[in-house]
């Protein structure tokens, strides 16, 4: 391992560790939009969910003049894929990934002034990772609610499997070798369906002790097998937060907070009106999953008691059960406001039960 | 012993005195303009167009070889032979065997059916992965069953038990078996890689000449007019092969060999191989450049006795061949020569002959054991990038102990080492010239007695010489030359780069062996990604 590429290795990763616990700007937001608040907040609610990925990329790899003096494609296509297991605790997840590619260069001589002599014998290479990775992934969605995208940060360690063959050689001389490596990635995922994502992911992985004491790699100076690595595949998820719940809001559980010190409660006449726009439901908690307690038809006025960004409290007249309380979302309704209202802001919980 | 030796031989030299009465044929200009006179003084020498007797020719040795006479009349090989060829493509077949894979969906019986419609007897053996190897009823033929069975829906594949056999390279030349030196250095994987390099590169070998025609030479000695005759070096000469060639000592394009150290470092690095007869070379498909400068191999040659007196050897002679070669396309020479006398002019030359993109082979020179003095022009092998110091080991790979010990010896390569004249087992074997034929063994006044006596030398007869020495080692080193720039490493500096990195060490120090021994497999290979 050579001490300056190991350093400035562990400093790109402790950077990008750092940064796994800074909240991920809204990639995908409009940017003639101010900016929205972070959609991705701590959820200790969160489900796992597993990820199964595959794509290709091109490698751009760190010993490329090596790469080219033995005629090698200088950026390789490396075909691979993976599966992740997020959130494990908030946003952190953890993944298996791997990954090969393969290429037929051509033996060659290099004098020592770097004159290049190709020598028509053929050069077989293959390098296979291996990697165990730990990051960070942050979902945003734009102001409207629509289009919405995963990004994730990470990095990890892994074994490479390097081998290399040609023609003419004596036991002993062809290579097929494995190291540890180490790498740190990046990459953003753009939901397509229903559990299916598009995935945009770069890596740089430092590879050493393989490359750099014979061959061309010591003749050039190049010690370091990985590199650059671009992909892009389809990232499918099962279970937890899967893509196609990202453009959703979270939502909200009705948890008891502490009670403040109630103001004076509203009269009824200070209440917001509602009017009900279509057949709603009405529940007994801000859950569209529970029964319903009742089927309210179109017209139906109900009083606005609290409301949030999703759910309005109502009271409402039952034709067998008289006055009731309940839930409904704030899309069946309509509200005239009255000039003294009720603050906003999240329910209580304890109050004005039903 | 010498009458007894002249006597003996004198009895064999039939050759007719028609040179001076022949026209001399009209000679080109030399290297440096000259223009080859007509009057036999100057040349020493002359060009009969005789035709020699055939039967002296083409053969390695005209003396029978020593055999051991078998009557095998009504005898049969007791080996049996089972093999048969394909004539299509011929290979070799097992006779009434066939491969088959079946395909998974059918069972025995249906397999058994499907053979029975091709004349297979039985399935003898199975082997992994559904191949079984199925006998075939006599006479039938493999590669038409094999065929037969390819179009049936039971079978996925068939062909027949073909015979493989090992990839490396062994030339079959009679003789090869002799070379361990070509074993030492890794020819015969050099040889899969490169066989032999290609008929674009010229190595000019500066040494005592290499016959290229078969005649006779009249020599105007001071005893009289000899008649000598010559012939094609076989084996190593053919059609189109020689370019350019010249003698420096008598100013004519007849570098003919009176020595035999000439041919037989030629033969090292261009010897006609696989083709059954006599020995190896290592880059058997390159052009050659014969010049002569040297008289022989030793002070006592047919040179010095023909012709006494002549400039062979001199630093002059050999500066101007050695810029002759380099004007004159060479892309490899070989300088099997030197002494202790330094020789800046031939320095300037070789540093020439780099410049212009010729790898020059210099043999360190064989003076160990006699005070191991600095040798010229080998001090200067290592001076110039492009020219490389050559130093012997023996068949133990260890310093031959006449090679020289010295700072600039860069590379080892086989120069043997023989305790007798035919020491096959420890000395380079390549085509040298019948030793009863030319009496090299004489001294000077030993050769001029039988002369004398009426002795002619003659020069077409050939037979296997083992022969030691640093400039058997330096040709190895060109020829590996030749073979790189056939493969595409065409700067005399890179060559010698490759030749040292790929260096096989050996136990050896660095003044004895330099980077240690060429291994032309390894260097004609070259470098990988991280090998």
């Amino acid at each position: 391992m050579h001490a300056n590429q190991t350093r400035r290795f562990a400093a790109i990763a402790l950077a990008l560790l750092a940064g796994l616990f800074v909240p991920g700007t809204a990639a995908g937001q409009d940017p003639a939009q101010p900016a929205a608040p972070a959609q991705s907040r701590p959820n200790a609610g969160q489900r796992l969910a597993l990820e199964v990925f595959g794509g290709a990329g091109i490698n751009w790899p760190s010993a490329t003049s090596s790469f080219e003096a033995v005629d090698l494609d200088p950026r390789p296509v490396e075909f691979g894929g993976g599966a992740r297991v997020a959130g494990i605790w908030r946003d952190l997840f953890a993944q298996v990934s791997g990954g090969r590619w393969s290429e037929t260069g051509e033996r060659t001589f290099i004098d020592s002034t770097g004159t290049r002599f190709p020598l028509g014998i053929p050069l077989n290479v293959k390098a296979t990772y291996v990697d165990v990775s730990v990051g960070w992934k942050s979902g945003f969605r734009t102001r409207s609610g629509g289009t919405a995208l995963w990004s994730y940060v990470g990095t990890g360690v892994g074994a490479a499997m390097y081998a290399e063959d040609s023609p003419f050689a004596e036991p002993g001389e062809d290579l097929d070798t494995r190291s540890l490596s180490y790498h740190v990635l990046a990459g953003v995922e753009i939901p397509l369906f229903k559990g299916l994502a598009l995935a945009v992911d770069a890596r740089y992985r430092y590879v050493p002790d393989v490359l750099g004491e014979d061959g061309v790699s010591a003749v050039l100076g190049e010690d370091a097998l990985g590199g650059l690595q671009t992909s892009a595949g389809l990232r499918l998820g099962f279970g937890g937060r899967s893509s196609s719940r990202v453009q959703e809001p979270p939502r909200r559980p009705f948890v008891a907070e502490p009670r403040k010190e109630p103001k004076a409660l509203p009269t009824v006449e200070e209440l917001d009106a509602g009017v009900i726009l279509e057949t709603a439901p009405v529940f007994l908690l801000p859950d569209s999953t529970r029964t319903p307690l009742r089927m309210l038809p179109p017209g139906t006025p109900v009083t606005v008691l609290e409301q949030n960004e999703t759910w309005i409290r109502v009271q409402f007249y039952d034709p067998q059960l008289g006055l009731r309380f309940g839930y409904i979302e704030r899309k069946f309704v309509r509200i005239r406001k009255q000039e003294a209202r009720a603050p906003d802001g999240a329910f209580s919980g304890t109050t004005r039960t039903g | 012993m010498y009458l007894r030796l002249a006597g003996l031989f004198a009895v064999v030299t039939a050759a007719a005195l028609v040179g001076s009465a022949q026209e001399r044929p009209e000679r080109p200009s030399g290297p440096n303009g000259r223009r080859q006179s007509a009057s036999p003084p100057l040349s020493h020498k002359q060009r009969t167009h005789d035709v020699p007797t055939p039967g002296f020719l083409g053969g390695i040795r005209t003396e029978p070889a020593p055999q051991i006479a078998l009557d095998t009349t009504g005898m049969t090989l007791s080996l049996p032979d089972v093999w048969d060829v394909d004539p299509s493509t011929g290979a070799q077949y097992r006779r009434g065997e066939v491969l088959v894979r079946f395909r998974d969906d059918f069972d025995a019986i249906a397999r058994v059916r499907a053979l029975q419609t091709t004349r297979g007897r039985r399935i003898v053996r199975t082997l992994p992965a559904n191949w079984t190897v199925v006998e075939l009823e006599s006479g039938v033929s493999p590669v038409q069953t094999a065929n037969a069975l390819r179009a049936m829906p039971e079978v996925e594949e068939a062909s027949p038990n073909f015979r493989l056999r090992t990839q490396q390279f062994r030339p079959n030349d009679e003789f090869h078996h002799l070379q361990w030196n070509f074993d030492a250095i890794n020819m015969p994987v050099a040889w899969q890689i490169n066989p032999g390099a290609a008929s674009d590169v010229l190595v000019a070998v500066v040494d005592t000449g290499v016959n290229a025609v078969t005649d006779t030479f009249v020599f105007f000695s001071p005893i009289g007019q000899i008649p000598v005759r010559f012939a094609a070096v076989p084996d190593l000469v053919t059609a189109d092969r020689i370019v350019s060639p010249y003698d420096f000592i008598y100013d004519d394009e007849f570098p003919l060999d009176l020595g035999g150290h000439g041919t037989h470092v030629a033969g090292t690095i261009a010897q006609q191989t696989n083709n059954t007869t006599g020995v190896a070379g290592v880059a058997f498909n390159v052009k050659l450049m014969p010049l002569k400068v040297i008289s022989g191999g030793s002070l006592s040659s047919w040179d010095d006795i023909l012709n006494p007196g002549n400039r062979g050897g001199t630093v002059e002679i050999v500066s101007q061949a050695v810029r002759y070669a380099a004007d004159n396309g060479a892309k490899v020479i070989n300088l099997s020569l030197g002494g202790p006398g330094a020789a800046p002019t031939l320095r300037d030359a070789i540093a020439y002959a780099v410049s212009r993109g010729a790898f020059v082979a210099i043999a360190a020179g064989n003076s160990f054991e006699e005070g191991n003095p600095v040798e010229y022009p080998a001090a200067y092998g290592e001076q110039i990038n492009g020219a490389m110091t050559v130093g012997a080991v023996n068949r133990s790979m260890r310093r031959a102990e006449y090679s020289g010990v010295q700072p600039y010896v860069e590379i080892c390569a086989p120069g043997g080492e023989v305790v007798s004249n035919f020491d096959f087992e420890g000395g380079i074997t390549q085509i040298g010239y019948e030793e009863e034929s030319t009496l090299s063994f004489l001294t000077a006044l030993g050769k001029e007695l039988a002369l004398r006596r009426g002795f002619r030398p003659r020069f077409d007869r050939f037979e296997i010489r083992p022969l030691s020495g640093t400039s058997m080692a330096a040709p190895h080193v060109a020829g590996v030359a030749a073979l790189l720039y056939s493969q595409g490493i065409r700067s005399p500096s890179a060559i010698e780069e490759a030749i040292t990195r790929f260096a096989r060490p050996i136990d050896a120090t660095a003044d004895q062996c330099g980077a240690g021994l060429v291994d032309a497999r390894r260097s004609l290979r070259g470098l990988g990604l991280a090998r």
